[in-house]
């Protein structure tokens, strides 16, 4: 048996009252900042967040590891985000970014946690494009390969976005005075 | 914010409520399908479509192959297996947004204010690194010894050439007052005739007419003779979409693809073959010049359309159906491709192989003559990756190899794909009959992808890459005897070359990406060993990839590129590469430009910039 086979993920499926929590735990927070970068709302988020971890865990699909399984995650976020802004088709203005960042790790230190969030604010304000890939590699912790299955591109064109998102996002951060020995 | 104990709560109840209307929903269709069966079981006829009602058209054998080409794909023998099959994708991306149409005049007569153009005779001068001599490829950027002709978005600008003195003199905004059509400005082109006279521009578009959105080309003539008063000419219209174009001897050929939608109908020539003319007089190819493979693997057609530069009359066009969009002008022929695969099974797996079909048509004379095609094995990445010298045909392919495990039953069957090998091949045919005169088969180190090629005379240099790990060799083929050819390589060096440039004195400049995905320049040659890098400049900015970007002055040894920190020029002194400039410029970096005249550099972006590089 994997190590997979013993995750929450499994331990919900075989009827674990408690695994549900242990996975909103594990895998809540990166996907409402993911789900941000398209609606824009911390609210919205939160609702696209719910609808597609329901939606996964309903089908119960068998995964081989657990890079398989948070892939599959992000990409029914990414899913559900597209068909809510189809929806709704307006922008949310970027008012509650913060909020974003402020659930989960209340222990994290004061300057610590104003320049993340500066940092994201940055990158929220990059193209649409941009910051998803720069949440999925840099805040998310994604391969550009995982990245790439995630968003239904290829290796080169990953690449090519990173590098062009990467200088995008320091001359935002320069804006506002962070520079990169900073980061 | 929710807390982690409110989410969960959340994701509980909608889990609850989805597994009840799955539940509910299953009842239903359980009742549903005995109703159902009967619908979506029946066997459809098997009888193909009958096309003879239209054995009188020109387009007869046309219509025979779209026909069965739309009738095979897929292949569905009941309601059950259409439904649960895939569709075909749509054959546009229909825009919504605008930005207008041809020749406002009011917008063009305020900006006459503007420094009065000196008169006098012109004499072209090129700007643009055309892969083959003499055979002209379109760009942002021309000019003569007295003007700058500029395409920056919507509008065609000319500037003298006076160094600190130069101003703009001329512009004209292609956009016009119609607001339903959508331009693609950013992919337009222009020439510049020989007499400096005309410019010809053009111009992807979407075409909104009466309701229906098509995909269009617009060719047009503007007479620019007196650069203070532009004045345009009827446009003229292809269908499809704008691929590439060749200016040679006077004659425009614009390369185009086109699409034929699954709800064409053979009663309507327009619906399933391309056109060209006026919007108010658009003429379908002639059926004789629709040339196609006895099956169809896809239903687009690679257009040559053939046009008098000066006039824009048609003079000939051929249809390729099932090519793709990569192709190669030289001299004397248009080489067209089409990808498809082959497969075989081998011991339970379907192993697939891509191949490429070359077809050859001649220029040279009025019309254009299909020469014949032939097939090798491998892909081709862009028009450099073919090169014609003295009757032979040279051709670098990027060889995939699938293999794949085939399981399920009946007509359910599913492949899962267990391994994928690449490799690259340079391959020399006779022009003409196509006979293989040499190859060199699988030379790269496996599981490559060949990233840039270029051809210089009897070299050929060849960069293939491991792009996922941000790595490449560089090869310099010397293929002055097919018999024994001989190669050299640099062996596995840090990131990789997007272009790769003859930049004379036995140089080859490699612009590209280092290890960190930012610009990265090299100067490599040949030693005795084996290829050496023998300088490199890297700079932290994005870079336009579009090859007629660059400026490169071979006998100065100078190269200009555009980037997000602004347009670099480097100079190569035989040993490292020297920062002449770096002049920070506004706009898009795909469609800046900048050229190096008698000392002065000039950036032409959304500004118009002249700095002196002498000393």
């Amino acid at each position: 048996m994997s190590e997979f086979d013993d995750s929450s993920y499994w331990r919900f499926l075989k009827g674990d009252p408690d695994a549900l929590e242990a996975l909103i735990r594990t895998y809540s927070d990166p996907l409402v900042r993911f789900a941000y970068c398209y609606v824009g709302s911390s609210a919205a988020a939160e609702d696209v967040m719910e609808d597609a971890m329901a939606d996964v865990l309903v089908k119960g699909k068998r995964f081989a590891d657990e890079a398989h399984f948070r892939a599959y995650l992000y990409k029914a976020v990414r899913h559900r985000a597209i068909d809510y802004l189809r929806r709704h088709r307006s922008l949310v203005p970027l008012e509650d970014v913060e909020n974003i960042l402020a659930c989960g790790d209340l222990e994290r230190d004061v300057m610590k946690r104003q320049r993340d969030e500066t940092v994201y604010a940055c990158v929220q304000a990059l193209p649409e494009q941009y910051r998803q890939i720069l949440t999925l590699t840099y805040f998310d912790g994604f391969s550009p390969e995982e990245a790439g299955r995630i968003l239904s591109k290829s290796s080169k064109q990953v690449y090519n976005l990173l590098a062009r998102a990467k200088a995008a996002l320091r001359k935002n951060l320069e804006k506002v005075g962070i520079s990169h020995e900073d980061l | 914010m929710k807390t982690y104990e409110q989410r969960t709560q959340e994701v509980r109840s909608r889990i609850r409520s989805r597994r009840v209307r799955r539940r509910n929903g299953l009842i239903a269709a359980g009742m549903c399908v005995c109703l159902l069966a009967a619908v979506l079981f029946v066997p459809y006829g098997s009888s193909e479509p009958d096309v003879s009602a239209y054995q009188d058209s020109l387009y007869y054998g046309t219509i025979q192959k779209l026909s069965e080409y739309f009738y095979e794909e897929p292949a569905y023998s009941n309601n059950y297996e259409a439904l649960a099959g895939t569709l075909k994708n749509a054959m546009l991306n229909m825009q919504d947004s605008l930005l207008g149409g041809v020749g406002d005049d009011d917008y063009n007569d305020a900006i006459t204010a503007i420094a009065t153009a000196e008169s006098g005779e012109s004499s072209y001068q090129e700007v643009t690194d055309n892969q083959v001599d003499g055979v002209i490829e379109g760009d942002r950027i021309k000019r003569s010894d007295q003007y700058l002709y500029y395409l920056y978005g919507s509008e065609l600008r000319i500037y003298t050439i006076g160094g600190e003195a130069s101003a703009q003199v001329g512009a004209y905004d292609l956009a016009g007052a119609d607001e339903d059509s959508y331009y693609y400005w950013y992919e337009a082109e222009m020439y510049l005739s020989q007499d400096c006279k005309t410019v010809t521009v053009i111009v992807p578009m979407i075409l909104a007419q009466d309701g229906v959105k098509q995909a269009m080309i617009l060719v047009q003539n503007l007479d620019v003779s007196d650069p203070g008063s532009v004045a345009p000419t009827e446009p003229i219209y292809i269908t499809g979409e704008y691929l590439s174009s060749r200016m040679v001897g006077g004659k425009l050929m614009v390369i185009s693809q086109y699409w034929v939608g699954s709800d064409w109908t053979a009663e309507d020539a327009h619906s399933f073959v391309p056109s060209v003319g006026t919007l108010d007089d658009m003429q379908c190819i002639d059926a004789g010049n629709i040339l196609a493979p006895d099956s169809l693997t896809s239903s687009r057609y690679t257009v040559v359309t053939m046009f008098d530069g000066e006039t824009l009359a048609l003079e000939d066009s051929v249809a390729l159906l099932c090519y793709s969009t990569e192709l190669y002008v030289s001299a004397q022929h248009i080489y067209a491709t089409r990808t498809y695969s082959e497969s075989a099974e081998e011991d339970g797996s379907v192993i697939s192989r891509s191949m490429t079909e070359i077809a050859c048509l001649d220029y040279s004379g009025d019309t254009l003559e299909y020469v014949g095609a032939f097939s090798l094995e491998g892909t081709v990445n862009n028009q450099y990756s073919m090169d014609e010298q003295d009757g032979v045909l040279r051709v670098v392919t990027q060889t995939t190899e699938q293999t794949a495990s085939v399981s399920g039953n009946g007509s359910v069957m599913t492949q899962d794909i267990t391994a994928i090998v690449t490799n690259a091949n340079l391959t020399c045919v006779r022009v003409g009959d196509w006979t293989v005169l040499a190859q060199v088969v699988a030379f790269a180190p496996e599981g490559e992808t060949v990233e840039s090629v270029r051809f210089d005379g009897d070299y050929a240099y060849v960069c293939t890459a491991q792009v996922d790990s941000l790595t490449d060799p560089v090869y310099f083929f010397d293929l002055s005897d097919l018999d024994n050819i001989t190669w050299k390589d640099t062996g596995t060096i840090d990131g990789y070359s997007s272009s790769l440039v003859d930049f004379g004195s036995g140089n080859l400049l490699g612009i590209g990406y280092n290890d960190s995905l930012w610009l990265k320049v090299e100067v490599y040659r040949e030693t005795q060993e084996g290829v050496e890098s023998i300088a490199a400049f890297e700079l932290e900015a994005y870079f336009c990839t579009e090859y007629k970007s660059y400026f490169l002055d071979r006998e100065e040894q100078i190269v200009g590129i555009p980037t997000s920190d602004g347009y670099l020029l480097l100079q190569f002194d035989g040993y490292a590469l020297h920062k002449l400039a770096l002049v920070p410029a506004l706009g898009d970096v795909d469609q800046m430009r900048g050229v190096v005249i008698d000392g002065y550099l000039y950036v032409l972006a959304s500004e118009f910039q002249v700095v002196s590089i002498a000393g």
